[in-house]
């Protein structure tokens, strides 16, 4: 490859950076002060800047609800994104995505069961449940599909988490069935709702999410390596079994804690490596980071989306990502290169 | 000779008459009601009932007949107690999403009362059973219901009753609506642990609440009966007086009252938020319901 090749390429993939960059960063000014009965202005958010006072409703909503709200959206899209492209290289499959560790469902199942009160789960409270839930979720799909085995089979883990999933979906129904006054409320979590957030939140996934992250981080090489296959990566000199055990538990603890604060939100752990793929190259030091920079830009547009959709009223975000995601993702499938 | 065949005569025309009045009879004790299933044909006035729905069974109280079955989801505490003193006992036939059949027709009703929103599907299965009447009630409103509560009272031949009561509620209502005299707006919502819902004018408590002529804090005519609201929409909400029914022990309320804007609330300043029944107020929807809930906010507001 010329050096004038590289630099292209190069300044190619800086210009894509740079126009996410932006995106997310007007999505969460934007969410700042959009579709507020408070009539919420730039106005606002310079003064709360620059002139804070704690008297001001208008600066305490931005502060106290907005703030939180749009920047655990980032750091779940984050979280999701990053999952979806550990997902995809783990598994050597572009359709691969954290819901296919059968998190979500059973994170939503001990949540479900948890509302209709049952024995010991109404006692802890609902964020551990569904953590420990997300865990048990995670655990049973490895367990079953091999995952820690010395040859990974990827159709066969593929194969546990649907039939997983499926378990714990109807667990999950069936609650909905039985507590049917309940079942409005489980069924608004079930579609993934930022609208609970708070600075609680925040400080509860922060330091989690960066342990994770850090630990996702230092599998790039490693995944770089496995996308030869398992025996040329181990013959490469790749320790396997220990990159997969890094993987699983970067993918479970990130997407754990965004299904725990958010409910599931769809899609994201999806189609952001793909786009990531398609801006970018292959080379998971790019790709696993800026995954989830695309993942924060998509959770922050859905969140400011889902705003506009019902006025006063308050719709899951996972039903915008799912209505932005179907498209995107069926143009990317279009568009992949027949190889 | 000629008295004989006289006489024969006079049988004759009195057989042919007397079946003739019996016929029409017959045909006079023929209820057709219609509803949102269509038209259904009662020959007899129903005896045993089977009610899918708690609205239903208010408006069985309000008749003076006690359904020998009810979709209660297996919890006889969930219907309020004023109804429950005018009824004797029933059986349980399930869950009102999805009813049991099997229980329904061991009890070999005569009449099932189901419910437009929930059994539209299983209403050809239901119509084997017994004679179906297909009425609202998921998302009625309190003038909704009126309405329904006159079409079961036709189909157990009790208009008169149910009429003379209703002129009493009617009058009732008037009067708790002349005591109340306030410009306060009122709002009930349903808390969980996972949100608030807020109960428009649409829905059976906001619209008892109109009847009484209490404001709605909600800004403008919401469509929807429940309304999913945050702690910011709350806050612009702003009602002078909250009725909370609470579906679990720890609600996203108490959450609120930790943040610094919780001050900023009337009803925090003030201590009008109240803890009502949510068994009452968001889930038994019948007339007697609402004189409940209508005594109980005049008595709030008289405070």
């Amino acid at each position: 490859m010329s050096t004038a090749t590289v630099r292209i390429i190069n300044s190619r993939y800086w210009a894509s950076g740079t126009v996410m960059a932006l995106l997310l960063m007007a999505a969460f000014v934007f969410s700042l002060i959009s579709q507020s009965q408070f009539g919420l202005s730039f106005d606002d958010l310079w003064l709360t800047l620059s002139a804070p006072d704690p008297a001001s409703l208008n600066q305490q909503v931005i502060l106290s609800l907005r703030l939180p709200r749009s920047l655990v959206a980032c750091l779940i899209g984050v979280n999701l994104g990053i999952a979806g492209a550990l997902m995809q290289g783990l598994t050597r499959n572009p359709l691969a995505s954290p819901t296919l560790f059968a998190i979500n469902s059973g994170a939503a199942c001990l949540m479900a069961l948890s509302s209709i009160g049952l024995g010991l789960f109404s006692d802890l409270p609902i964020e551990l449940i569904t953590f420990i839930g997300a865990f048990i979720g995670g655990s049973l799909v490895l367990w079953l599909g091999g995952g820690l085995s010395s040859q990974l089979n990827p159709l066969r883990l593929i194969l546990a988490g649907i039939a997983i999933n499926a378990l714990f979906s109807s667990f999950t129904r069936a609650v909905l069935i039985i507590a049917d006054d309940k079942a409005y409320s489980l069924l608004h979590w079930l579609s993934g709702s930022l609208s609970e957030i708070d600075w609680a939140s925040w400080s509860q996934l922060w330091p989690v999410s960066l342990v994770a992250m850090v630990l996702a981080l230092t599998t790039c090489r490693g995944l770089n390596l496995a996308s030869l296959g398992d025996q040329s990566a181990a013959s490469l000199g790749l320790n396997v079994l220990n990159l997969r055990l890094r993987v699983c538990c970067a993918i479970l603890v990130l997407t754990a804690i965004s299904v725990t604060l958010a409910g599931p939100i769809v899609f994201v752990g999806l189609i952001a490596p793909h786009i990531c793929r398609r801006l970018f190259n292959h080379n998971h030091f790019l790709v696993v980071p800026l995954s989830g920079l695309i993942g924060a830009c998509i959770v922050s547009v859905a969140d400011l989306l889902s705003r506009f959709v019902v006025p006063q009223a308050e719709t899951p975000v996972g039903i915008i990502t799912a209505l932005i995601g179907t498209p995107i993702f069926i143009y990317l499938a279009l568009k992949e290169p027949a190889s | 000779m000629v008295v004989i065949v006289c006489k024969r005569v006079g049988y004759f025309i009195a057989l042919i008459s007397m079946s003739f009045l019996a016929a029409f009879a017959a045909v006079a004790a023929e209820v057709v009601i219609k509803h949102d299933g269509g038209q259904t044909t009662l020959t007899t006035t129903p005896q045993r009932v089977v009610v899918l729905g708690y609205s239903f069974v208010d408006a069985l109280a309000v008749a003076g007949v006690s359904p020998i079955g009810i979709a209660d989801e297996g919890d006889k505490s969930r219907v309020i107690a004023r109804v429950r003193a005018k009824i004797g006992d029933w059986q349980s036939v399930g869950s009102r999403y999805q009813p049991s059949l099997e229980a329904i027709s061991s009890l070999k009703p005569d009449l099932i009362i189901a419910d437009t929103g929930r059994h539209q599907s299983i209403y050809q299965d239901l119509s084997r059973i017994a004679p179906t009447l297909l009425l609202k009630n998921r998302g009625v409103s309190y003038q909704e219901n009126i309405a329904v509560m006159r079409v079961i009272a036709r189909a157990l031949n009790k208009t008169e009753q149910v009429s003379a009561r209703l002129q009493r509620h009617h009058a009732l209502i008037k009067s708790l609506k002349a005591q109340i005299k306030s410009e306060a707006s009122v709002q009930f919502a349903i808390l969980t642990d996972k949100g608030m819902w807020l109960h428009s004018p649409k829905s059976y408590a906001g619209s008892v609440l109109k009847a009484l002529g209490l404001a709605s804090p909600i800004a403008g005519s919401p469509k929807q009966s429940y309304l999913q609201t945050s702690f910011e929409q709350l806050l612009k909400t702003n009602p002078d007086w909250l009725l909370v029914g609470k579906y679990s022990e720890v609600t996203v309320l108490d959450k609120w009252q930790t943040s610094p804007l919780w001050r900023m609330l009337s009803v925090a300043k003030t201590k009008q938020l109240v803890t009502v029944s949510p068994m009452l107020w968001s889930l038994a929807t019948g007339m007697l319901a609402a004189e409940q809930m209508a005594e109980e906010i005049t008595q709030l507001l008289k405070e």
